[in-house]
């Protein structure tokens, strides 16, 4: 699978592969509007007839071309100067692999999102009619042990001041400077780790032009999370109103642009996909590590959409860089603990 | 003096492109051309111009020097000069910088030296790169310059005279923090924005006093909004027409910063460079009496003045040349809309005459 490529969003030629291989399975599939795929196996062994969704996405990051796997000491890795790409393969490997092995299970739908690299943006344009399933696990995580039960709502925001140019040796009483408007805003903001579950960032500042003109942009990319969104939102609405007075305080205008890119979500401990996974680890020797994370997968998604989802590893490590590999223990690992949960459900 | 000769003695050096630091070329012309008029010239190590004409029909042993610099700013390659004889201006097409910002000056002691019936002895210096920082006339061999006194030929209007300039220091600081990823870590990173906003905050800035600025021209830090910024670069500069003054409000904002720096935990580098050293010039001084005397005798009132902007004459100052500089007769330098006004390039050229010839 990591043989053919799918950088996104060129991960359609991999999900038509994908499609025809679950069909060879024994699923029926359907693509919907935007290339996500959706594969439905049958019940094994069971009359369970509620489903349980597994998720991966169909692409990777950058450089994904041309992936030659090497066997290594325990490990595959990437021959050449390329990423491995077993994030998010690996997944969907594992989960191929349960389909086969498992002596039972209930009715299984396998979704695989394109383009989650991006936003992620396949699963919040995946069309939830085509599925059944009220549970699933998206399998996206590094290690066997990750259960992940919740995610940060992340408001992220440019904001642009505006001044006034003038010549700084000349006639500075005519300027007004971005910068110490933007200066003056930092220096109010509460920023970094602001409670246990919400951090503010100032990532990037851009501004003025010369160093003898009074600066008259000053441009700032901010982030607040928070894995409650209403604090995200209190916080947000604090450094909006920091970032105003700081411009009226000079005079100068001020432009804020936010986008909220993942709405938080939190699972209870003691949910049934939650304790499924924990049996599941245990039964197989793996001491589970129930946590939420700072960022988003397409778990955030589909919990928004009503399907509780939790997020497990995959086995892989060094994602997102040429250094990336999957330890093959992990794999086994993994694929035995997904074929406890469906066993389990049978 | 000739209109007709100094306009076509512009236009001519005009067409030939230098760009700065692309001047050696022009100034090798002009050395041929000096050399035609009878001067002895010679090229520094830098390959600055120094032109030396003897006395004419003077006993005066005393040389003075005027002095140019040869290069342009961009866009200045393939200028075509218009004579716009009903508006009495030279401009472009539009497309290029006309390039009068000098050469006005070079075509107007070149028709000096044509039209002086006595003078003393002359130098003429062309820098190479005045536009980048000055760089010809820092590196400047002095050694060969015997005057003791210089006119620096780069102001716009013909009464302009400047006495005084503005030490100019500029600052170029970088601070170093700690990446980490900003929403699972961040207390394991230090963030540079962070460290260079409370320097920012506490520095004083704009206009500090009648003869004082200060500036921080540019902030960048940082690369992803996901990352607490590692690195921060900020280019800041004061002036002051106080040598000292501005010696105080660097160290002042240095002091600011490095304080910042230590409070935050980041590393800092700070370069500092003195674009300029002030100078200030007695009004009562004869090289200043003298060149109001010459304006006088064309009914110029001059406009005698400080900046804050440095120009090679603060490099001749520093080393020991008194030098003022006074105005050319151009306009909107530095843009495709300059222009040369062809009755401020007579007026400078008469005035210059009566100098040398006063002098003589």
């Amino acid at each position: 699978m990591v043989r053919i490529p799918s950088e996104s969003p060129d991960d359609k030629e991999f999900i038509a592969y994908m499609e025809k291989l679950l069909q060879k399975e024994g699923a029926k599939t359907c693509l919907d509007d935007f290339g996500n795929l959706v594969a439905k196996f049958p019940a094994k062994n069971s009359l369970n007839n509620e489903p349980i969704m597994f998720c991966c996405h169909g692409d990777t990051v950058k450089p994904g071309i041309g992936i030659e796997p090497v066997i290594e000491g325990g490990n595959i890795r990437s021959k050449g100067d390329t990423i491995l790409g077993g994030d998010d393969k690996a997944g969907i490997a594992e989960i191929i692999e349960m389909l086969r092995s498992a002596k039972k299970h209930p009715p299984i739908e396998v979704v695989i999102t394109r383009c989650e690299e991006l936003a992620p943006a396949g699963a919040e344009f995946l069309d939830y009619s085509l599925i059944d399933s009220k549970m699933g696990y998206v399998l996206d995580m590094d290690t066997p042990s990750d259960v992940i039960i919740g995610g940060p709502t992340c408001i992220f925001f440019n904001v642009k001041f505006k001044g006034v140019p003038a010549h700084s040796g000349v006639c500075p009483e005519k300027g007004i400077s971005a910068i110490q408007v933007a200066a003056e805003a930092i220096s109010n903001l509460r920023l970094g780790r602001i409670d246990h579950e919400t951090t503010a960032n100032v990532g990037v500042i851009k501004g003025g032009a010369s160093m003898n003109v009074i600066p008259e942009d000053a441009e700032l990319a901010v982030e607040c999370r928070s894995l409650n969104n209403e604090t995200a939102l209190k916080v947000f609405d604090e450094m909006k109103t920091v970032f105003v007075n700081a411009a009226k305080k000079f005079d100068a205008k001020v432009h804020i642009d936010a986008t909220t890119a993942l709405e938080a979500y939190s699972i209870p401990k003691d949910a049934k996909v939650v304790q499924l996974a924990v049996n599941a680890m245990k039964k197989n020797g793996v001491t589970p590590d129930v946590k939420a994370i700072a960022g988003g997968t397409d778990a955030t998604h589909i919990n928004h959409k009503g399907i509780q989802t939790a997020v497990l590893g995959i086995g892989g490590r060094m994602m997102h860089s040429t250094e990336e590999y999957v330890i093959i223990d992990e794999l086994i690992a993994i694929t035995n603990i997904i074929t406890t949960i469906v066993e389990d459900l049978a | 003096m000739n209109t007709q000769r100094l306009i076509s003695t512009f236009c001519e050096l005009v067409k030939i492109p230098s760009e700065s630091p692309n001047d050696q070329e022009f100034i090798s012309y002009v050395a041929k051309f000096l050399r035609l008029e009878g001067a002895k010239t010679k090229r520094d190590s830098y390959g600055n111009l120094i032109v030396k004409f003897p006395a004419k029909n003077s006993k005066s042993k005393t040389s003075i020097a005027f002095c140019c610099h040869a290069d342009t700013v961009k866009p200045g390659v393939g200028i075509k000069p218009i004579v716009d004889l009903e508006k009495g201006v030279i401009r472009t097409d539009g497309t290029t910088i006309l390039g009068a910002d000098d050469k006005a000056g070079i075509a107007e002691i070149i028709e000096m030296i044509r039209a002086a019936e006595k003078h003393p002895p002359l130098e003429i210096i062309i820098t190479r790169c005045e536009e980048i920082g000055s760089l010809g006339a820092k590196n400047l061999d002095f050694s060969l310059v015997d005057s003791k006194r210089a006119y620096v030929l780069d102001m716009d209007a013909p009464n302009e005279l400047v006495i005084g300039e503005a030490t100019h220091i500029h600052m170029d600081v970088t601070y170093t923090g700690r990446a980490a990823h900003s929403g699972v870590e961040p207390e394991k990173g230090i963030s540079s924005i962070q460290a260079a906003v409370r320097a920012i905050y506490n520095m004083k800035l704009g206009r500090i006093d009648a003869g004082t600025t200060a500036n921080v021209g540019v902030f960048n830090g940082g690369e992803a909004r996901n990352n607490i910024p590692e690195t921060t670069k900020i280019l800041a500069e004061c002036r002051s027409l106080d040598h000292e003054k501005a010696l105080k409000i660097s160290e002042e904002m240095k002091g600011l910063f490095t304080k910042a720096s230590n409070e935050s935990g980041t590393k800092i580098n700070i370069e500092t460079n003195m674009v300029s050293k002030g100078y200030k010039i007695s009004a009562d001084s004869d090289i200043v009496k003298e060149f109001v005397l010459a304006l006088n005798k064309h009914n110029v009132e001059p406009e005698i003045k400080v900046i804050v902007a440095g120009t090679d004459a603060s490099l001749f100052n520093e080393k020991g040349v008194a030098a003022v500089v006074v105005g050319i007769g151009c306009r909107e330098i530095h843009s495709k809309d300059e222009y040369a006004i062809i009755s401020e390039m007579e007026t400078t050229t008469k005035v210059l005459v009566s100098l040398v010839e006063g002098l003589a």
